[in-house]
């Protein structure tokens, strides 16, 4: 895998990682009821 | 108020157990056979990880504020009583008389979807089945497993394998209907949600430590798989189709467009929040399509099969890459069995979370614009679809599943979709629209999303459906390169399309003509 290709790897799983993380983290911080 | 309101506010609905509960229920309607299967592909074919540019601005521009939209009118109609299309327009401008018949087209679709899809999703069930089976496993050990799927999927009468397993998916889907929003969908969303992302863990991290683990030795290595997904060609961003694909994935992905949000949303309370929920729902499905999707099976073809069998390993579809090739792959590593065991089961939970999101639609205009009780409705629905069923379990070789997913699954998802945005945006009018979003909101929507809605979202639609349009629509429409024999059985699905369409609508004007007396 080339240099260029972990570079996108890790734009894109970090967006969505941080999307998910931050949702959830807002989600159970208003508890889910 | 019209006579429509003041009889469906008599009405009780039912409504979501929890809050998790529905945006699980919205993660499973997304999260579907495409996010394992077709998202590698797309990804590997259209430029790597230079892919991701566009997608990224899809979800941005098209993705996440329909998500937002849809989550918003469905909860806007359900407080007057519609779960369906044709209602919620109707309420979002109640002058127009027509407004309701654009939403016949957010019916139309998933109905569509699921006559072939519920098919595809019995052969995931069948698979569970023969993956413990000497059978199978012999056929695969003799690298007979083409020829295994071949002959599966051949039904020549109601007593084939796969013909009973149809019936028993078919079953199942109705049976979890049957048992409502709370009781069906949700407790069973709740339940097979968390199993599938576990299994999807587990797949992955088995794909990815290939070689690292004792009798797993592969001829390449599967982080050049991983290479082979995300290497970006950024010349491939100078192609309009690389783009069109692009937003198509996003749209087919998030289960955006084909009614079925919509329905789902309707089922929330007045001041539930849309927008946390509908991002959260949207973030879920990203997590599963990117992150491990784009982990299992590109990765894993590759370090067997290596880069010069990789096109043509692509260019077999998401079938063959789903029964073929991902077997003929776990079969030669430790606890196979299990594996390709874990494997099918995980796409059928992907597939029995979509499948049901599709026909509550249908089953929600029954019961809100007709009073038709639920067993009612769900017995109606499932004696309809089980007769439109059999010509794509049939004729399957012959178009038939083609044109539906062309026509249900395409066509009317774009079209759909630029109907919702402008109604919403337009009609309805961005400032009421933007308010509503916000009603009960536990996160506040970027201003700049009042001027996306309104202007870039409607034009990257159309940029869509007609790009589509050209490039592959109207070559499909012509039938281009179909072979001659199939032509009768396209002609006959059209015209059984077509009659579902206006049978809908002549539906739609005998629920309203009813209202009126």
């Amino acid at each position: 895998m080339q240099i260029s290709g972990w570079i996108m790897l890790t734009i894109a799983w970090g967006i969505i990682v941080f999307l998910c993380v931050y949702c959830f983290y807002r989600l159970f911080k208003e508890k889910i009821k | 108020m019209s006579n429509n309101k003041i009889e469906h506010k008599q009405k009780t609905r039912q409504t979501w157990g929890s809050r998790l509960g529905v945006i699980l229920a919205v993660a499973g309607s997304a999260v579907g056979l495409g996010n394992f299967l077709r998202f590698p592909v797309q990804a590997a074919q259209n430029g790597g990880g230079a892919f991701m540019i566009p997608y990224f601005i899809a979800l941005l521009l098209v993705g996440i504020p329909l998500m937002w939209i849809e989550w918003t009118i469905g909860r806007y109609g359900g407080g007057f009583g519609h779960g369906t299309a044709p209602g919620i327009f109707h309420s979002m401008h109640e002058k127009n008389r027509f407004i309701k018949y654009f939403g016949v087209v957010g019916m139309f679709g998933p109905v569509a979807i699921f006559l072939y899809y519920c098919y595809i999703e019995s052969w995931l069930l069948g698979y569970i089945f023969y993956s413990l089976t000497p059978t199978y496993i012999q056929a695969l050990k003799l690298g007979k497993i083409a020829e295994f799927f071949g002959n599966y999927i051949n039904v020549n009468s109601v007593l084939s394998p796969a013909y009973i397993f149809f019936i028993i998916t078919f079953i199942l889907n109705f049976v979890i209907l049957y048992f409502g929003i709370k009781g069906g969908i949700e407790k069973v969303s709740t339940i097979a949600m968390p199993v599938l992302f576990i299994l999807g863990i587990i797949m992955m991290v088995r794909v990815l430590t290939l070689g690292l683990t004792p009798g797993t030795h592969t001829p390449h290595k599967v982080i050049d798989g991983l290479g082979f997904l995300w290497n970006p060609d950024f010349n491939a961003l100078k192609d309009m189709k690389v783009w069109l694909a692009a937003a198509g994935q996003v749209f087919f992905t998030l289960s955006i467009g084909m009614g079925v949000i919509i329905t789902y949303a309707s089922y929330l309370k007045k001041e539930d929040d849309v927008v946390l929920s509908g991002l959260t729902s949207a973030a879920t499905n990203e997590f599963v399509e990117v992150i491990i999707g784009g982990s299992i099976v590109i990765p894993a073809a590759f370090a067997f099969f290596g880069p010069e069998k990789m096109i043509e390993i692509a260019k077999g579809g998401a079938f063959s890459l789903g029964f073929i090739t991902m077997p003929m792959i776990l079969e030669k590593i430790p606890l196979s069995i299990l594996f390709t065991f874990l494997w099918f089961l995980l796409l059928f939970l992907a597939g029995i979370t979509s499948s049901i999101s599709m026909l509550q639609p249908a089953i929600a205009f029954f019961e809100d614009e007709f009073n038709t009780s639920r067993k009612k409705a769900v017995f109606i629905i499932a004696i309809v679809t089980f007769i439109l069923m059999q010509p794509a379990i049939f004729f399957i070789g012959k178009g038939v599943v083609d044109e539906l997913d062309f026509w249900g699954g395409t066509f009317a998802l774009v079209l759909f979709a630029t109907f919702e945005v402008i109604i919403f945006s337009w009609v309805f009018g961005i400032d009421k629209a933007w308010d509503e979003i916000h009603k009960g909101a536990q996160l506040e929507v970027p201003k700049i999303y009042k001027f996306i809605l309104k202007y870039i979202t409607p034009l990257f639609l159309l940029f869509i459906l007609i790009g589509w349009l050209v490039q592959q629509g109207i070559p499909f429409i012509l039938m281009k390169g179909v072979d001659a024999a199939n032509k009768p059985f396209i002609i006959g699905t059209r015209i059984g399309l077509l009659v579902l369409l206006l049978i809908l609508v002549v539906m739609v004007k005998v629920a309203w003509k009813k209202y009126k007396k």
